[in-house]
């Protein structure tokens, strides 16, 4: 009896162990049968798939120090075929993020991406060291496309450890959906965001040569960005939009989105019409003509902080705007009344676009033009009812200095300067320089003259 | 001034002294809404009208101003209608050339003589009579400035009434004069009447005769010797005799009085720092 329970507790025992000898197996075990080049298994469709084990590639990997049945689940050597890899028991949460990620949900089974699928089998890399394109290897049309773009061009050039936006730096890693999937990074709402990560610092603009360091806050405040932000405008513009997704290129590179040539183009995507009438304007048709100084839309609109046209900040920057090239117009118009106002903050009063257009810009001598002789009494009297031809002669752009253009306007200047100088003048020399000194010493004389006397008349007492 | 003899002599009365203090209201009123236009480039500028209430209402108080500044010349020509018509009972052609005229006289050049050789110590103070070369000036540059200023303000003011009977550059003559007579009136002003009614040794810091319109026996005997000999010899000094200021006139007075000196002496001063820069500017971009 007592040898009966000897033998029970021994079978007792050998279970208990035998998961812990099956953990017990060394690497070189495995390495007894894995070690060998020749080891194959037949797979799928008559494939032969070799079962060799090169230990370095482990060893080197960030699970180098770990054993091959920390993965492998097998119970004992030799094993029968052995369930797949699941990284889930330490990698939760990045399991967790993957679950319903668009990579999960595809429908075909040896096209669905695994872990092992980016992240590699045996030769698992740091974060910093994970293989760049990766992607590529299912998306090479998207690659092919981003290569030659800035972001690309940039990212190849200083290789693994820059910090160049690539795939899942826009993308994200595990929790891939689709852009128009809400939870997507670049989702139209939270593209902004995602580009944001690098394009609202100055550091990295500096460290980049990146002209515009905070696109990012320019943007969010401009009407695109806050319609994005306030409203969750889906067809308001977005970086994308405009600059591109995956062909990203710089703005003097011709084939850019954001190009002079193609701007205005990108911008008609949406506003049509307005680009409509700006390519029949004299902006417009210099811009053809590839005139290098003629405006684009964002040259008066910007390109990030673009505002509400009826903004009155944004209707007096413009005026600068448009003086950028119109140096002269511009010197004349606040010497006018009406330039005077707008310098004083105001935007009652006419400015630039309200007497010439905006987008229908045209020569005087068009008679389209607002200010065309047959168009202009029609222009003046929208803001002053009643004008009429001899209204019309006032001149906006007046330069008195200008002797030869503007005679009598020179010699009215003329006239009041000398009567201002002679009357400053004469009462300078006058009254100033003359007169003051001399009532104040007379003044002062006459004090001291005054205690003088009443000091002796005190002695006197 | 501290002798204080119990009676005073008027030199204004009150339609003067209403007159001129609907100058000083309406003049101080276009310079605080009107500079800012001049130097709209200017910081001071932005927050004149920022405080005044906008381009707006400071367009508006303008016109407010030049209402009662039209209001007082047409008042003043009534009143000498009025004082030719009624009160002077001297022949008009003798009037004119006396002593009690505005017109300026011989003895005036004289006077202005004089004073260049009393600035040198080179004579004694000429005597003055009624009104000095000065006043005379004063009183006629508000004429001019009142058909200057007075019409190209107009004509600016309804543009396309004006613009029936004159051409449109005719507006941008009147910017020009309407803009530099501004400048040159509120530059006269506000320095020199300021200095030679108030901040001169013999007045300063306020002649408060046009406030109160009195002036004491010592001040008509020294300022205006002649008028007082006159007078006496007429024997219309009684006439003017009347009792000394009322306390609470002469407090309104300096209240007043330095109120309006203080106003102009900083739209001057905004306006000399201003006009300094844009000078300066101007003569480097020459260069």
């Amino acid at each position: 009896m007592r040898k009966a329970c000897h033998y029970y507790l021994l079978i007792l025992l050998l279970f208990c162990f035998f998961p812990l000898k099956a953990h017990g197996i060394t690497n070189e075990e495995c390495l007894g049968c894995h070690g060998d080049k020749g080891l194959t298994k037949a797979g799928p469709k008559g494939k032969v798939v070799s079962l060799y084990v090169e230990l370095d590639v482990l060893k080197k990997s960030v699970h180098g120090k770990f054993k091959c049945v920390d993965c492998h689940l097998i119970k004992e050597v030799p094993h029968d075929r052995v369930k797949e890899v699941s990284c889930e028991g330490c990698h939760k949460k990045a399991f967790e993020a993957f679950k319903g990620s668009i990579h999960e949900q595809v429908k075909k089974a040896d096209l669905r991406p695994s872990c092992k699928g980016c992240h590699g089998k045996h030769d698992i890399k740091k974060k910093e060291e994970f293989p760049h394109f990766v992607c590529k290897n299912c998306h090479l049309s998207s690659y092919e496309v981003y290569k030659d773009s800035v972001h690309g061009k940039a990212a190849i050039k200083e290789g693994k450890h820059s910090d160049i936006a690539t795939c899942h730096d826009c993308h994200g890693g595990h929790a891939i959906y689709k852009a128009n999937d809400p939870r997507s990074s670049v989702y139209h709402l939270n593209l902004p965001h995602t580009c944001g990560k690098c394009h609202a610092s100055e550091e990295l603009a500096k460290k980049h040569n990146i002209p515009v360091a905070n696109a990012y806050q320019l943007y969010m405040d401009s009407i695109h960005g806050r319609a994005i932000t306030k409203s969750g405008l889906l067809v308001s513009a977005n970086c994308t939009d405009c600059h591109g997704g995956h062909d990203i290129r710089k703005h003097i590179d011709p084939k850019s989105t954001i190009s002079r040539e193609n701007v205005c183009k990108t911008c008609g995507k949406c506003h049509a019409g307005i680009v409509e009438v700006y390519r029949e304007s004299i902006h417009g048709k210099l811009l053809l003509e590839g005139n290098p100084n003629a405006p684009t839309c964002v040259s008066c609109h910007t390109a990030h902080e673009i505002k509400r046209a009826d903004v009155p900040r944004w209707q007096l920057e413009v005026i600068r705007e448009c003086g950028t090239c119109h140096k002269e117009s511009r010197t004349t118009y606040k010497d006018s009344y009406h330039g005077k106002i707008t310098a004083l903050g105001f935007t009652r009063v006419a400015k630039c676009a309200d007497c010439h257009g905006a987008h229908d810009i045209q020569r005087k001598s068009d008679p389209r033009s607002r200010i065309s002789e047959q168009r202009l009494i029609e222009t003046c009297s929208s803001c002053h009812p009643g004008a009429n031809e001899n209204f019309v002669k006032f001149i906006c752009h007046a330069d008195p200095t200008d002797k030869d253009r503007f005679p009598i306007l020179f010699y009215t200047l003329f006239f009041m300067t000398g009567l201002l100088l002679a009357v400053f003048g004469f009462f300078t020399i006058h009254t100033v320089f003359l007169w003051l000194p001399r009532s104040w010493i007379e003044r002062i004389s006459k004090k001291r003259k005054k205690e003088h006397i009443g000091g002796d008349y005190e002695q006197f007492k | 001034m501290s002798n204080s003899s119990n009676h005073e002599y008027f030199r204004f009365n009150l339609i003067h002294r209403l007159l001129h203090g609907a100058i000083i209201i309406s003049f101080l009123g276009l310079a605080i809404t009107g500079m800012p236009l001049k130097y709209s480039g200017s910081d001071w500028s932005y927050r004149l009208v920022r405080w005044v209430g906008g381009f707006e209402a400071a367009a508006f108080l303008h016109r407010v101003c030049a209402v009662i500044t039209f209001g007082y010349f047409i008042g003043h020509l009534i009143y000498l209608a009025y004082f030719f018509a009624v009160i002077n009972k001297e022949p008009f052609g003798k009037f004119i050339f006396g002593p009690n005229s505005m017109v300026p006289n011989l003895k005036d050049l004289r006077d202005i003589r004089d004073m260049f050789k009393w600035f040198f110590g080179l004579g004694p103070k000429p005597k003055f009579d009624r009104f000095t070369y000065w006043e005379k000036f004063d009183y006629w540059a508000v004429f001019w400035g009142m058909f200057m200023i007075g019409g190209s303000g107009l004509m600016l003011w309804f543009p396309t009434f004006f613009s029936k009977y004159v051409p449109g550059w005719l507006f941008n003559v009147a910017t020009i004069i309407h803009s530099d007579e501004a400048l040159l009136a509120s530059g006269f002003i506000f320095i020199f009447h300021y200095i030679h009614t108030h901040i001169r040794g013999e007045k300063f810091p306020l002649d408060y005769v046009i406030f109160t319109g009195r002036l004491t026996e010592e001040e008509l005997k020294e300022e205006r010797p002649l008028e007082y000999q006159r007078l006496l010899e007429k024997g219309e000094i009684e006439e003017i005799k009347t009792n000394p200021t009322p306390r609470w006139l002469r407090n309104f007075s300096a209240i007043v009085g330095l109120s309006a000196l203080i106003v102009g002496i900083i739209i001057v001063i905004l306006i000399g720092i201003t006009e300094y820069h844009h000078i300066k500017h101007v003569l480097l971009a020459n260069h």
